[in-house]
């Protein structure tokens, strides 16, 4: 990366370069100031209560986390981009440090998509000094729990951080144990299918030791998500179960309702939000992806930015994408200024 | 197209954007702050409103982002009708009422205008006083203030440029000075931040395309249950609507005293500001030369706060409740509540949240008399 600050075309601005740049810019923009902060008031609610004791349902334990968990990421990509829009209006490219991590079908690909730059300094400065793989399985798998708790404290000093470490580092050693013994199976669409979703969840659950402020918080919010605070189901579906005999343990399966503690206004809207922000980022191709033709970020990994498969969705110079980019702009221009402190509202 | 097109297209279809953003906020204008009740088809104004309330016989419906409540409350100090007490603080205690089934504050004044805003401030406290005071013929001879935790400040909302005007002119009789006719730049600066505001545009859309009657009479209601909208009683109080009540009724096991709503407007460390207790000072002062005694109510916080001793909410509840009492000391005002609950008797469930206790709560708050 450094060569490039020798040459002279780089701190001279360039049409090509801006375009591309503000492009990338103006994604990361949105992701950061409408999705990742759109999302945030249903997450925050959900951990705080936690923090607080409250005996949080089933829906609104796993709502809070999946909530936190796009939040993060949108956040995170988001603020990854605009480094590398800013840098490439300059000319400069940048490490790729995203690259659609929801999309993981193991948590050792995760590792490769997640904040790959801080993945790659562990990896190089602290799991290869420790030995690596060089000196035996066990040692291995010893190295990565050491490498992946000091990923955890890098994070911050907190047991929170310990735990979050920990358990990625009992992840990858479940997930380099699998291979092991799967090694050479074909891959089906419905065993790809399970990979994710067992990739996501272990990922989400990850996410609440993260986000908790203490191991009590972490401990509330597990339990409500494990359905030890029981299930709680809509009060209407009630009469249903009751008609057609299915009846449940009293303390596992309540009709209170999902979300009876109202931590936040509407449920459906948190619900559509997390749905949305799911598609998003499982479905829809990421910055790098869209930009690939001019090459915005350096790759760690060769091919790690998969090629579209639809050409039409790639980013070109046309009316149409100056359009679309206009309307991100302006979104996220008007919602930088947050809540209107001039509107009406109760208290 | 060539890249200097693409960013041409970009940057002049932002600014197109923007400035219809701008104009729509402006011209529909849902607070009201740019322009006076111009978009208002029917040409209803605070005064119509007021003037109907007057008349009704269980006050009007408040069909949420409608009106500006300091519009209206400020013409209901301007309304020329005698009463005994003006009550000026935030939402805290928005429920005190001589009008509501529970009334409060009944060992103190016989009527009342509750002219309380929310996110009431300091600034809130002069302009409003000063509201009271051009009203000479029709002046209470009692003024309530709910002091809140964060009273003692300057600058903590914003809401109260609403009626800068008059927080200006207090001001300077305060301190005998010419009244300033400009407003700060701070002000104009946010309301210019404002055109751009995408909460501010989606509520202009929604009253661009209202059919909601901005006027409409309550019928006889049961207060502990509420209707589908907010209602202002008579006396300008505020009965919640049935689902904001019955939200808070079914969670009320889950107030925290830890939660971020609890410390709303308490910043660590800066509980209170010297000049602003030397002006809150002078203030009390000028209202008792104008003979108006002075009452100061403590609206009690939900016992989950107190479990937090180390916080700084708790802190700062300790402190200013103390402050409150030495300057009613100082100048023969009557405190009335505590903010603690227990010193009242409100129960855990007496609460909406962790800061807004219900009318049960709040008919309770005179147990709790100190008459300096």
């Amino acid at each position: 990366m450094l060569p490039q600050f020798a040459k002279d075309v780089v701190y001279k601005l360039h049409s090509k370069h801006l375009a591309v740049g503000m492009t990338i810019f103006a994604l990361g923009l949105f992701k950061k100031v409408v999705l990742a902060d759109g999302i945030s008031v249903y997450a925050t609610p959900v951990f705080d209560a936690a923090e607080a004791g409250v005996l949080l349902t089933f829906f609104e334990a796993w709502s809070g986390a999946l909530a936190y968990t796009f939040q993060l990421y949108f956040d995170f990509s988001g603020y990854s981009d605009m480094a590398l829009g800013i840098a490439r209006m300059f000319g400069i490219r940048l490490p790729l440090n995203f690259n659609s991590p929801y999309k993981a079908t193991s948590i050792i690909d995760f590792w490769r998509r997640w904040h790959i730059t801080l993945s790659r300094f562990l990896r190089n400065y602290l799991y290869i000094p420790l030995g690596g793989s060089r000196k035996g399985k066990v040692r291995r798998h010893i190295n990565l729990m050491i490498t992946m708790i000091l990923g955890g404290l890098w994070h911050g000093a907190g047991w929170t951080f310990v735990l979050w470490g920990a358990l990625h580092g009992l992840y990858l050693m479940i997930n380099h144990g699998w291979r092991a013994v799967f090694i050479g199976r074909g891959k089906t669409k419905v065993g790809s299918f399970f990979a994710w979703a067992i990739t996501f969840l272990a990922v989400v659950v990850s996410w609440v030791p993260f986000r908790a402020e203490s191991i009590s918080g972490v401990s509330n919010l597990l339990k409500a998500m494990t359905g030890v605070n029981g299930i709680s189901l809509p009060i209407n579906l009630e009469n249903i179960f009751v008609n057609y005999g299915l009846l449940f343990p009293v303390n596992l399966i309540t009709f209170d309702g999902m979300f009876h503690n109202f931590l936040y206004g509407d449920n459906f809207v948190a619900i559509c939000w997390i749905f949305l922000l799911l598609l998003i980022a499982t479905f829809f191709p990421n910055t790098q992806q869209l930009m690939r033709n001019y090459k915005p970020a350096f790759e760690t990994y060769r091919g790690e930015v998969v090629k579209l498969d639809h050409k039409w969705a790639e980013w070109k110079q046309t009316m149409s994408w100056a359009l679309f980019i206009s309307i991100i702009v302006t979104v996220s221009i008007l919602s930088l200024s947050g809540e209107s402190e001039f509107l009406y509202f109760q208290f | 197209m060539n890249s200097k097109s693409y960013l041409k297209i970009i940057f002049l279809f932002v600014i197109f954007l923007l400035v219809v953003t701008a104009l729509i906020n402006y011209i529909v204008d849902p607070g009201n702050i740019y322009t006076k009740y111009s978009s208002n088809k029917n040409k209803l104004t605070p005064a119509v409103y007021i003037k109907k309330l007057l008349e009704s016989n269980y006050g009007l419906l408040m069909p949420k982002n409608t009106w500006n409540e300091r519009d209206l409350k400020k013409t209901l100090a301007e309304y020329p009708i005698n009463y005994d007490c003006a009550i000026i603080g935030s939402s805290r205690i928005q429920q005190i009422s001589s009008n509501r089934q529970n009334k409060s504050l009944v060992g103190t004044c016989s009527d009342m205008k509750n002219l309380s805003v929310p996110g009431a401030t300091l600034e809130d406290y002069l302009a409003m006083s000063n509201v009271i005071l051009k009203n000479t013929e029709f002046m209470p001879r009692t003024i309530v203030f709910g002091i809140d935790p964060w009273s003692f400040n300057f600058g903590r909302d914003k809401r109260w440029v609403r009626y800068e005007q008059d927080y200006l002119e207090m001001k300077s009789t305060l301190f005998k000075r010419h009244p300033s006719t400009h407003l700060n730049n701070n002000s104009n600066k946010d309301l210019l931040i404002n055109l751009f505001n995408f909460q501010y545009l989606k509520r202009s859309l929604s009253v661009l395309f209202k059919t909601d009657i901005l006027i409409v009479p309550a019928p006889e209601f049961n207060h502990s249950k509420g209707l589908d909208f907010d209602v202002m009683l008579k006396d300008g109080s505020r009965i919640f609507n049935g689902l904001y009540i019955n939200k808070t009724k079914n969670s009320i096991n889950t107030v925290s005293g830890n939660d971020a709503y609890s410390k709303y407007k308490i910043i660590a460390n800066s509980f209170s500001q010297d000049e602003a207790i030397k002006i809150f000072k002078k203030l009390v002062r000028h209202l008792k030369i104008s003979k108006i005694n002075i009452v100061f109510v403590l609206t009690p916080y939900h016992h989950s706060v107190w479990n937090y001793p180390s916080q700084s909410i708790v802190r700062s509840i300790e402190l200013i409740e103390k402050k409150v009492h030495e300057i009613a000391e100082q100048y023969k005002a009557r405190v009335i509540g505590s903010y603690n609950p227990i010193n009242i008797g409100c129960l855990e469930n007496e609460f909406y949240d962790s800061i807004h206790p219900m009318d049960t709560c709040l008919i309770k708050l005179e147990s709790n008399m100190t008459v300096h």
